[in-house]
């Protein structure tokens, strides 16, 4: 069991890198069909940058799954994603950590114990493009060219 | 209080109509119909009688060069998965002052509802209008809701001019601004049955352009059945900063935007009838 | 195709005072526009109607819409988003794709072989732009408050028929 991240005192994960996610590990972003955006001279429909957007919540952060914790525990890395309108991307942790983001873990018990998060991307495209550009496809979202 | 500014054009008995003191903030998404109840009880005791409406839409003046905007539709945002929050009016037993509340609107306003009703005047609109925002924002933070975050500023006179009845509507727009408008007559067809007018002005301060005047001038029938020119002058912009004092440093200045221009548009006689000072 | 301006939908370039009550009703006077064939100053350009489609799809998505914790995309950003395109897009203008933020959000999309324009909206008054030129490399980013001055030369020259 990984050492846990550390909280505040309401109790919500404060941004980490945590320790046991490893810089050669790998995180899986969901994409969906809401993140596309369409080339207005071929048409051809790709994720646009807003799909590595940081939430507003308590906790923030862009919300991945830690895909070297799934396989430890026997997981495919596409487990999570289960609606079948929605893909995926792999993003390589030691990137993620060059380009300046914390990569940390925040546990959804009860429904997801690989969630993690990555931090720092802020507001604004320019940061958000550069991940888009280091990621890898794992499986396109519905509409995806 | 702030004094009036003294060389600010003054009248005895002006035609004003209804004043609104308005800003406009990022909406408080966690606001729902019942937390109105707890802002009710804020205002009560002088404002006891309530009134509920469908909100105001979000405005917001915005600029580029020339060649820029296009007309569009007007378009009102609704989240189709939720009952909308109302717009709720706090009125006082006069039914002369009240105040407005919806999720991202709160306004003050005076209105003219008997002959014998006098404008309580700027200086005393402003610090309602500041005590009630103030209070609006308290309970939004004790209730959880979030904070008040301005990004537009509306203050608004209404002027009510009576169209008597051996004169027409475009006589008696050329008699209030006749300075800047005549109507043309056009060979056999005459002067023109009616006239509206609408002029907007940019706002600026350090040469950037935070915001507009509106300016007009159209008829009206009033709920009395008398036959009226509204000339209305609105300004609206965004507040130097968000927050309070932002807020009431846009409301003072498009306060003397519009009373200045009223001054300079309409007719030196007419400013007699008003008691021009 | 030819139709009548409905003039009660038109020109948020000059709303009236939205907190006047008033105690009267403006006079009815019928002023109906004629029946007019489609021309590019007198009906509603592509892309606004284009946006509201847009906007009433991203209206029906509730919270966590993405199961990764999404918020549900905000009124007052979707307003202010309109609110930018209204001031900076002509007529002819393309559309743009508009994607909803995890933050709640809206990001508006011009995608090109020469150029990308992204303008993300947080919030009322709070536009962030970034331009990428595919050929030279260049990336440029800027914030935007209610001047929409250089958005509007870009998107002219770059994304206008």
């Amino acid at each position: 069991m990984p050492a846990n991240p550390p909280r505040d005192d309401r109790g919500f994960v404060i941004p980490h890198n945590h320790d046991e996610i490893l810089n050669h590990h790998h995180v899986i972003r969901h994409t969906t069909p809401q993140d596309l955006c369409r080339n207005v001279d071929t048409g051809e429909r790709r994720l646009s940058s807003g799909a590595f957007c940081e939430s507003g919540d308590e906790v923030g952060g862009m919300s991945v799954d830690i895909e070297e914790w799934m396989a430890a525990d026997g997981l495919a890395p596409l487990h999570y994603v289960t609606d079948p309108s929605h893909g995926a991307v792999r993003l390589n942790v030691a990137e993620l950590r060059a380009l300046g983001f914390q990569v940390g873990w925040d546990p959804l018990v009860g429904t997801n114990l690989h969630h993690g998060e990555v931090w720092g991307i802020g507001n604004g495209s320019g940061r958000r493009r550069k991940i888009a550009n280091i990621a890898e496809t794992l499986r396109k979202a519905q509409g995806e060219d | 209080m702030t004094p009036r500014p003294p060389d600010l054009p003054d009248f005895t008995a002006p035609p004003v109509s209804e004043v609104s003191l308005g800003v406009q903030f990022n909406s408080i998404e966690q606001l729902q119909a019942p937390h109105l109840g707890s802002i009710w009880a804020e205002f009560k005791s002088k404002f006891p009688h309530i009134e509920q409406q469908p909100p105001v839409e979000q405005n917001f003046e915005t600029f580029a060069d020339k060649g820029g905007g296009v007309p569009v539709p007007r378009m009102q945002f609704q989240l189709l998965s939720n009952v909308p929050v109302p717009r709720v009016l706090f009125i006082n037993d006069q039914r002369t002052e009240l105040l407005q509340v919806q999720r991202d609107h709160f306004y003050h306003n005076w209105r003219k509802i008997g002959e014998g009703d006098q404008y309580p005047r700027f200086e005393k609109m402003i610090e309602t209008f500041k005590d009630g925002l103030q209070r609006l924002d308290s309970v939004v933070s004790a209730e959880g809701l979030g904070t008040i975050v301005p990004n537009q500023c509306e203050v608004t006179y209404i002027n009510h001019v009576p169209v008597p009845a051996e004169k027409s509507t475009c006589e008696v727009i050329e008699q209030l601004l006749g300075r800047w408008f005549a109507p043309p007559i056009l060979g056999e067809l005459g002067g023109p049955e009616d006239a509206r007018l609408l002029l907007r002005y940019v706002i600026r301060h350090d040469d950037s352009p935070i915001g507009r005047l509106l300016v007009s001038a159209e008829p009206a029938w009033k709920l009395d059945g008398t036959y009226i020119i509204q000339l209305m002058l609105t300004a609206r912009g965004k507040p130097r900063s968000a927050d309070l004092a932002g807020v009431v440093d846009f409301l003072n200045l498009g306060r003397i935007h519009v009373v200045k221009s009223f001054n300079s548009l309409t007719n030196p006689e007419m400013h007699k009838l008003w008691g021009k000072e | 195709m030819s139709y009548a301006l409905a003039r009660t939908n038109w020109s948020p370039r000059a709303r009236s005072a939205a907190g006047a009550i008033g105690s009267t009703v403006t006079e009815p006077i019928p002023v109906n526009q004629p029946a007019v064939s489609r021309s590019s100053t007198g009906s509603a350009p592509d892309w606004s109607r284009s946006f509201e489609n847009r906007a009433q799809e991203l209206l029906q998505l509730r919270p966590n819409w993405d199961n990764r914790g999404s918020a549900t995309p905000r009124i007052d950003a979707l307003s202010f988003a309109y609110s930018v395109l209204s001031e900076a897009m002509a007529p002819t203008t393309a559309s743009p794709s508009v994607i909803p933020l995890s933050n709640g959000g809206v990001q508006l999309v011009w995608a090109g072989n020469q150029v990308d324009v992204e303008v993300e909206v947080m919030h009322p008054n709070q536009a962030l732009v970034y331009s990428l030129d595919h050929q030279s490399g260049v990336e440029t980013e800027w914030q935007l408050t209610t001047e929409f001055s250089p958005l509007s030369a870009l998107l002219r020259s770059k994304f206008t028929a």
